[in-house]
């Protein structure tokens, strides 16, 4: 009996809380008390199509995402396969970043569901897992010195030609056609820091000539006795790749003179 | 209690600090140089306070739906989102007042949000300042004390 009563309360309530209303012609936005982190609802329209039925976000989520992160960082690398991931084990399909669910009417309770789980594990992208956290930032660092120096000034994983001859000290990225390369180390975490500040002591004593720089994902992450050895020998640092991206623009564009 | 990154009297001090805009700041946010990301068009603009401090203005338009928008003032150093002019297209739930809202709204970054585990913008109010997206980008430009270029003025369309 109590059992009974509660199954119809709760069923009550659930339903209470998902309603469609009527926008234009053919659009049904569904109202469901799911939020995103910044308490916006998540963006589900029903249209009808010939006999059957669609659910779209009109591209909502992806442009949602893209407040907070380069939206070309969702479209290749690490995020791009979590992405497509998601979408694939739901049946979402990304259309020009418009993500759609073909339904037909008897599968529109269960589609709503399964659409709204496509795009709450879509939005906890920003919450990425350490690993896959790291390999997004070495992407990113990559893609931002591609955006900002010429390829023929650039180079990536760079080993010096004679003291490097079994290619054990690599440089993330060198500007070369200057005096002095620049060479350019992107930082994530503590033994990152450490491998780089026993590269450039290596380079160092090889005395050959070179300049230094460091990009972090987020300096305040490194330990303190990691951060002051390294700053011990590096030039220049810049303490995050996203909040210092004006700064770094600047130095990498006086560094191309 | 999670620690908040910024405390409101922080906000309040970025949200004042004047931001001079440079020459075609309007072409470059909500005009022709906008891009095109898929089904939403684009735009972003660094700013440096007076104080030194650096902003960003985002500018988001959905291409499906053009009540889906957002103009977005970011303070740079985290990627903190100071104040953000959203479209109509979806609803708001404010979750500690337990208040949900339909309409033009506001985003407006909160130490008590940040401290609750939420986003820093994640309290918003209802607004009739604006309709369209030129309206909450002009409100934007007002409200967080940017500084237009000489001989320029905000615009109704």
């Amino acid at each position: 009996m109590q059992l009974q009563m509660l199954n119809q309360t709760i069923q009550q309530k659930l339903g209470n809380q998902i309603f469609i209303e009527e926008e234009g012609q053919n659009r049904y936005p569904v109202f469901t008390p799911f939020i995103m982190d910044d308490g916006d609802h998540y963006t589900m329209i029903i249209r009808q199509i010939g006999q059957s039925w669609l659910i779209t976000d009109e591209g909502d989520t992806l442009m949602h995402l893209s407040y907070r992160m380069d939206y070309n960082s969702l479209k290749k690398g690490t995020r791009q396969e979590i992405i497509e991931r998601i979408l694939s084990q739901y049946g979402v399909e990304n259309r020009d970043g418009e993500l759609r669910l073909p339904i037909t009417h008897d599968q529109m309770s269960a589609g709503i569901f399964t659409f709204l789980q496509a795009l709450t594990r879509i939005t906890d992208i920003t919450f990425l897992a350490r690993e896959q956290v790291r390999a997004t930032f070495m992407e990113d660092f990559r893609d931002f010195l591609r955006s900002n120096v010429p390829p023929e000034r650039l180079q990536f994983d760079y080993y010096h030609p004679q003291f490097d001859k079994k290619r054990i000290y690599a440089v993330d990225a060198v500007i070369n056609h200057r005096e002095t390369p620049l060479y350019i180390f992107g930082i994530n975490h503590d033994d990152r820091c450490r491998d780089v500040t026993i590269h450039l002591h290596t380079y160092k004593s090889w005395q050959i000539r070179f300049q230094s720089v460091a990009i972090f994902e987020d300096q305040q992450t490194i330990s303190r006795s990691v951060l002051a050895r390294f700053s011990d020998i590096a030039d220049k640092q810049f303490s995050s790749l996203v909040s210092s991206e004006p700064q770094i623009k600047n130095y990498l564009m006086e560094q191309l003179r | 209690m999670a620690i908040a990154r910024l405390s409101d009297s922080d906000i309040q001090q970025f949200i004042e600090e004047k931001k001079p805009l440079p020459i075609g700041f309007r072409d470059m946010l909500i005009g022709r140089k906008m891009k095109t990301d898929d089904a939403h068009k684009r735009s972003e603009l660094s700013v440096e306070g007076i104080n030194g401090n650096h902003f960003q203005i985002k500018v988001r338009i959905s291409n499906v739906n053009p009540f889906n928008f957002s103009a977005i003032l970011v303070f740079t150093t985290g990627t903190f989102i100071l104040r953000r002019y959203n479209g109509n297209s979806h609803y708001h739930t404010n979750k500690i007042e337990g208040e949900t809202i339909h309409g033009f709204h506001i985003h407006y970054a909160t130490q008590r949000y940040q401290e609750h585990g939420f986003s820093e913008d994640a309290y918003a109010e209802k607004t009739t300042r604006y309709s369209d997206l030129n309206g909450a980008f002009n409100c934007l430009i007002l409200d967080c004390n940017f500084i237009l270029p000489e001989g320029e003025q905000l615009t109704l369309l």
